[in-house]
């Protein structure tokens, strides 16, 4: 499986280049925006926020596009001629999806740091922010809370993934060569089982487990953002749910890849 | 003599369409078949359940005793009628691939493949023409020491001057433990290579038998019965 | 080498066998080429060859001693009677061809011999 990572990465190599020399080169330009401000901290102060929260909009764009990328790229394994280099390996289906899902969570785990680090940079460069900011920074890295809530968004978005690569590998074992037929049947059991799952999760919640709930306070080192003092409330078992049905969703498709391939 | 592929009521069906219907056939260790038949007669399925890459709606397959799966790939040399390596990928990167994933997998094989092939190890796959590309994948398949080889439409973009080449490469790796299937709408270039042939037509054999079994006792080449065999099929 | 489809392929590289063997390429007891060898010189499978070569053990043109390879057989007079068989097989192709042509067994004859005469000069 690791090989196949490895083999992945390497195809990927100028995408991640190009990405990341992209996102380097938005974080300078938006840096520039800073010039020439620090004479005039009282007017800059609403820009100096604004800057780093747009950057890390630019760096949630950069995350949609990598998971439109893996998805994209998994379709074309499945319905395009390189699926028989792919598939035609001694390998077990679960190891093909796994490599899928070592390779998402590298993107998340690349996206998340690189987010990370371009955000700090310029919110301590910000005028009339960097001196709030500055003594912040170190203790904010260290913040269980926040580490707990990113570990948790990761396991949701790989089982939301991982749901998403079995709605495609089982709109690809009912039908074969109708590509349109396979992808739009897909994309609707992908919708049905995710639109079930929310239901029932809030069902859940409301009913059985409404006492469930999770209380972190990521921001808690980080007291500018005004939320400090009050810890956010987290659902608990719809999370937990939806990760329960990813797990599901690699066991059937792996299966499915084991048995009911049709490529 | 053992079996190496055993296929017994083999039926593939799709939504609404079937693709086998009741295809029961074997081959010999050590034997080369050829696979014939127009566009659209099965043969593509046929090799890719073979090859693992499509499951069998019923019947049974068996390569070398197993059911084709994880194990199988692993002695079953494939080559798809499309392009299957990745574009980024340069000829030597693909021969890496191979070696990593395949143990049967003879570098040194397919450095003297390529050199046979006028192949330059660094020329990135997305660069080189059908006939190189075709040229490429057919050096990877042939430097696996494979058990069976299943090599669907190997002429198609290939000159006639690289098809010698192919055949000259074909003969000299075969040996006497493997098995080779081999799809072809160019029969005559490659009859004299084959010891049994099966006709397909709408997912049924139609004949089968030895290559010169038949030519003697029908009078004519591969060539002229596949005429005569799809062009009845054609008027009736 | 060509060969003609519409035959079998293993009776041909047999003709050619023994057709080396008749004028004298291969000499009695010389070792033939290895089956690999020769389906890669003539590029048919190997398996063809294999069959030819059998048969012709068969036929008692050639042996195989294992682990040895395969040689070719008897003495001077097979070779003697292998030559006469091909060339009588050659005269009777001219033959019929020139019935064909309604032509008699005199001037058959005659034909041959002046075409015998020329190609000398």
């Amino acid at each position: 499986m690791w090989k196949l990572v490895r083999y992945q990465l390497r195809g990927r190599r100028l995408l991640y280049t190009i990405g990341l020399i992209t996102m380097c080169a938005l974080t300078l330009y938006q840096a520039t925006r800073f010039i020439g401000m620090h004479e005039n901290p009282a007017q800059s102060a609403p820009v100096s926020m604004n800057v780093p929260l747009m950057m890390a909009g630019f760096w949630v764009l950069f995350y949609a596009v990598m998971t439109v990328i893996n998805i994209v790229t998994y379709t074309q394994d499945l319905y395009g001629d390189t699926g028989y280099l792919v598939f035609g390996l001694p390998l077990r289906g679960a190891e093909v999806l796994g490599s899928r899902i070592v390779l998402l969570v590298f993107d998340t785990i690349m996206t998340l740091l690189g987010g990370m680090t371009s955000v700090i940079v310029l919110a301590c460069l910000a005028p009339g922010l960097a001196q709030e900011i500055r003594p912040w920074v170190g203790k904010f890295l260290l913040t269980s809370d926040y580490w707990v809530m990113c570990l948790g968004v990761l396991a949701v978005i790989v089982s939301f993934m991982t749901i998403m690569f079995f709605g495609v590998t089982f709109g690809k074992t009912l039908t074969n060569s109708k590509k349109h037929l396979g992808s739009v049947f897909s994309a609707l059991v992908v919708i049905v089982v995710l639109w079930l799952s929310a239901q029932f999760g809030l069902v859940l919640e409301e009913t059985m487990f409404s006492g469930v709930r999770l209380y972190l306070s990521p921001w808690q080192n980080l007291p500018i953002l005004g939320a400090g003092t009050q810890p956010a409330i987290f659902p608990l078992v719809s999370p937990l749910m939806f990760v329960m049905l990813g797990v599901l969703a690699f066991a059937i498709t792996s299966w499915l890849m084991d048995r009911k391939l049709n490529l | 003599m053992s079996m190496l592929v055993e296929i017994s009521s083999l039926t593939k069906r799709y939504i609404g369409t079937s693709a086998l219907s009741d295809i029961t056939l074997e081959v010999p260790e050590g034997h080369i078949m050829g696979l014939l038949g127009p566009n659209g007669s099965g043969k593509t399925t046929l090799m890719k359940i073979l090859a693992g890459l499509v499951s069998p709606t019923s019947g049974s397959v068996l390569v070398d005793g197993m059911v084709p799966g994880v194990r199988t790939k692993a002695i079953v040399s494939f080559l798809p009628d499309v392009n299957h390596l990745d574009r980024w990928m340069s000829v030597s990167e693909a021969g890496d691939f191979y070696a990593d994933f395949y143990h049967d997998f003879d570098r040194k094989r397919f450095e003297e493949l390529l050199a046979i092939m006028r192949l330059t190890a660094g020329q990135k796959i997305g660069s080189l023409s059908r006939g190189m590309v075709e040229k490429a994948r057919l050096s990877l398949v042939f430097s696996r020491r494979a058990r069976l080889y299943i090599l669907d439409e190997p002429f198609g973009g290939l000159d006639p001057l690289a098809r010698t080449q192919v055949l000259d490469a074909l003969v000299a790796n075969f040996r006497a433990d493997c098995s080779m299937i081999l799809s072809t709408q160019m029969v005559a270039d490659v009859e004299r290579f084959f010891d049994d042939v099966v006709f397909l037509d709408g997912g049924c054999v139609v004949l089968s038998g030895e290559a010169e079994d038949l030519r003697t006792r029908r009078g004519a080449s591969i060539e002229d019965i596949y005429r005569e065999v799809y062009g009845h099929v054609e008027t009736r | 080498m060509e060969f003609d489809d519409r035959a079998p392929i293993y009776t041909q590289i047999m003709d050619l066998i023994k057709r080396r063997i008749a004028v004298g390429e291969l000499k009695v007891g010389q070792q033939l080429p290895s089956v690999r060898d020769l389906a890669q010189q003539v590029v048919v499978n190997p398996n063809t060859v294999q069959k030819a070569y059998l048969e012709l053990e068969r036929e008692g043109y050639v042996s195989t001693q294992r682990g040895m390879g395969t040689f070719v057989s008897g003495d001077g007079g097979t070779v003697d009677l292998l030559r006469q068989r091909l060339a009588r097989d050659i005269v009777a192709t001219y033959v019929t061809g020139m019935r064909s042509l309604g032509y008699g067994p005199e001037e058959i004859a005659a034909m041959a011999v002046e075409m015998a005469r020329k190609e000398k000069k």
